[in-house]
């Protein structure tokens, strides 16, 4: 869905990540659990969730509040 | 060694042709192992598998350009890219003319896209094909409030 989303609009980039593969890159965000998603280098969000709740999330991080649309 | 069986190559293969709408640009970053160890710094040693792995999935479609780079030989495409670890590949869409968008580098994975991750390979590379993306519409809105540079990762299979 972080790709979907990178797709939709220009600002946004996504990666995903092979925490196996990359240990010592995945252990500099404190990847404990995946999936974990990680917004500009340090909101977390933990877990899988429903489209409408990850872009909330996704919001909250870029400082705007996904419930005031103004 | 072949990665994917001859049955499920034609399961991907179908696939790529019902859901590629439109030429993509896959470009794979992998080098061969430098055989140094260096404490705190990942030294993946999957890049030979993920050229042949990738190989294999580009010759299932005419939709699929793939480009491989060596980030060792070539840093400044890696650099252009964003590109932070290898193996990486790198999803996207070509304009009408035939020729990438500008954008690069939105769209990444990093690590051997095998297992589970190929499946995001195969819905990266469909999403990227789409004309329009695959989300909700209240996504899309939502989405649009969002000015600033936005860098999301995801963390996938347990460490």
């Amino acid at each position: 869905m972080a790709h979907q989303f990178a797709l939709a609009h220009p600002v946004i980039s996504a990666d995903v990540v092979s925490a196996a593969e990359f240990q010592a890159y995945s252990s500099r965000f404190a990847v404990q659990a995946v999936p974990k998603t990680v917004v500009n280098g340090r909101k977390d969000i933990v877990g899988g969730m429903p489209e409408r709740m990850f872009v909330a999330e996704v919001l909250r991080a870029a400082g705007i509040d996904p419930d005031n649309a103004s | 060694m072949a990665f994917l069986r001859p049955a499920d190559a034609e399961r991907v293969r179908q696939r790529l042709a019902n859901d590629l709408h439109s030429d993509v640009d896959v470009i794979l970053f992998a080098a061969p192992p430098s055989g140094l160890f260096i404490p705190g710094r990942d030294e993946s040693t999957t890049g030979k598998q993920a050229v042949a792995l990738l190989t294999e999935v580009a010759e299932l479609s005419d939709r699929i350009h793939l480009r491989v780079v060596n980030p060792r030989t070539d840093p400044a495409t890696a650099t252009e890219y964003g590109i932070e670890l290898d193996p990486a590949v790198v999803i996207e869409k070509r304009d009408g003319e035939g020729a990438p968008k500008a954008d690069a580098g939105r769209v990444r994975m990093y690590g051997l896209p095998s297992g589970y991750e190929f499946m995001t390979l195969l819905d990266a590379m469909s999403a990227a094909s789409r004309p329009t993306p695959a989300l909700l519409p209240e996504t899309i809105e939502a989405l649009a409030r969002i000015s600033e540079p936005l860098h999301i990762q995801v963390f996938v299979t347990p460490t």
